[in-house]
């Protein structure tokens, strides 16, 4: 007799203890288990590049609390992937063999790091940097005499690049693109980064790609690029962002593209099946508009707990939430607001070369996104403008605040009132 | 705020960890034996509902003994 459970959840990241959290706050009583593929307890995932890299702070502090994990709230199953689906019987095999029944199911498995498929990318010492195992194994490497090679020059990327400068590690960037970056915001911002981490002594190298990683004894001792120069390494982070976890989905018959395909309320094309954070495809409630795939933890936990509230309550409302997202390298705090896709002009407000700055990014008069570095007020008066119409001409004025500039506001700010309403 | 989301307070959610950056961690307080906030936090505060004189991010209120009894509000979640 297969177990059977109200709601069955796939992976115990940000998303996925979110739903387990949010149906308990919630009082849903129903049966609720949680299948993960680490064996790790859960734990946040963002001071894996940052505050756990530096030591500020420590694995036993990155683990959720006791609340997310209360045993008497729900059933985990740990060590185990979900590995097929049957949709018609509602059923999930594990990679032990294992059969697990749901009345709902919540696919929360997240992604893997992409791989170059580069001769010796499996060697010793490359490695990724997504869980703990491979943050505590980065940090073991973080000493002052060694030599890192980062294959790629994203968030994980460069984050990693900044803690290992900070440790006195000699650290080289390999970026394919011609700028740092490049798939998540404009040429001024890429380019503020760029001369950030080599003022910091980051030999960065754009437009330029690993063909091979060099062993000796069977161990990565360096790589090799396309213009065939051999760079020397103890060790190689690769890191090329992530391919998410859908291919049980795929095989039962979900709509996949760039992820699983879902609607406004988190509904997989399958009856009963739901996917939340970096894996769905989803419609954005803000210009561009369209489907996307968001990684953030921000996405993940709006998503899992507009998802859960549904399960609990039955009434499901569409997901809209506001995205954002930070990352912190050296002293700089980078945040961006929106979705910076879709827009025709990027106009700067304030002086790049003075290290604080923001860029609204617009669609005609209406604006999708906005980076601030170093500029908690133009963070702060962004986030009102999302989707919002603005005078032109005005935002460039760094001395005209941007929350001025909404005139009817998409603002969360509301007289008490109305909270909720 | 990391007594805060471990003891489970409802409306504290401390999404960025502490990084002042997500301005979920919003609290009234009623003592001024906290350092002014910075520049950046105030900025910040600027985002959130029922903005008030006392508001405070509590990612960036340090507990120490010198605090002494405090009363902190967590504003209605909206």
């Amino acid at each position: 007799m297969t177990d059977i459970y109200d709601v069955l959840v796939v992976g115990a990241g940000h998303a996925g203890i979110h739903i387990t959290s949010e149906l308990a706050a919630r009082g849903f009583d129903g049966r609720v288990g949680v299948i993960e593929a680490e064996v790790e307890l859960p734990y946040e995932r963002p001071p894996l590049t940052k505050g756990f890299l530096d030591g500020s702070v420590r694995a036993d502090q990155l683990r959720f609390p006791g609340r997310f994990w209360d045993q008497s709230l729900f059933c985990s199953i740990m060590g185990e992937q979900v590995v097929a689906i049957d949709p018609e019987r509602r059923i999930v095999t594990s990679s032990t063999a294992a059969m697990y029944g749901y009345r709902t199911l919540v696919w929360a498995a997240g992604g893997h790091a992409r791989r170059l498929g580069i001769d010796s990318e499996n060697a010793a010492g490359v490695h990724g940097l997504r869980s703990l195992a491979e943050a505590e194994y980065l940090k073991k490497q973080m000493h002052g005499s060694g030599r890192y090679m980062i294959l790629g020059g994203g968030f994980i990327g460069l984050e990693a690049a900044a803690a290992l400068r900070r440790a006195g590690v000699e650290v080289t960037v390999v970026e394919f693109a011609d700028r740092l970056l490049a798939r998540v915001t404009c040429p001024v911002v890429s380019d503020y980064f760029l001369q950030l981490h080599r003022r910091e002594g980051v030999d960065v190298r754009l437009g330029s790609r690993a063909v091979r990683v060099e062993t000796t004894d069977g161990v990565a001792s360096g790589v090799v690029l396309q213009d065939g120069e051999v760079l020397a390494a103890d060790g190689v982070l690769v890191a090329v962002g992530l391919a998410p976890n859908v291919g049980p989905l795929s095989d039962a018959g979900a709509i996949c593209s760039n992820g699983v395909e879902v609607n406004e309320f988190g509904a997989t094309s399958l009856p009963g099946v739901y996917a939340v954070g970096d894996c769905a495809f989803f419609p954005l409630a803000f210009p561009p508009f369209g489907r996307l795939r968001l990684e953030s933890v921000q996405n993940a936990v709006d998503q899992a707990k507009n998802l859960a509230a549904a399960l609990a309550t039955g009434t499901f409302r569409p997901y809209r939430s506001l995205p954002w997202f930070w990352s912190n390298q050296y002293a700089t705090k980078f945040k961006t607001v929106g979705v910076c896709q879709g827009y025709d002009q990027a106009i700067v407000r304030g002086d790049a070369a003075r290290g604080s700055f923001a860029v609204v990014y617009l669609s005609g008069d209406r604006v999708v996104a906005v980076d601030a570095i170093n500029s908690m007020r133009d963070y702060a008066g962004g986030r009102s403008l999302i989707g919002a119409r603005v005078n032109v001409a005005a935002v460039a004025d760094p001395a005209i605040s941007l929350a001025s500039l909404g005139g009817v506001s998409t603002s969360r700010t509301r007289a008490p009132g109305l909270a909720g309403a | 705020m990391t007594v805060a989301t471990r003891a489970g307070v409802p409306g504290i959610i401390g999404e960025c960890g502490g990084e002042m950056s997500c301005a979920t961690c919003h609290v009234h307080i009623d003592t001024d034996h906290f350092p002014p906030p910075s520049l950046d936090e105030t900025d910040l505060l600027e985002v959130v509902d029922e903005r008030a004189d006392n508001s405070r991010l509590s990612c960036q209120l340090e507990l120490t003994e010198a605090t002494g009894d405090l009363v902190i509000q967590v504003p209605q979640e909206a």
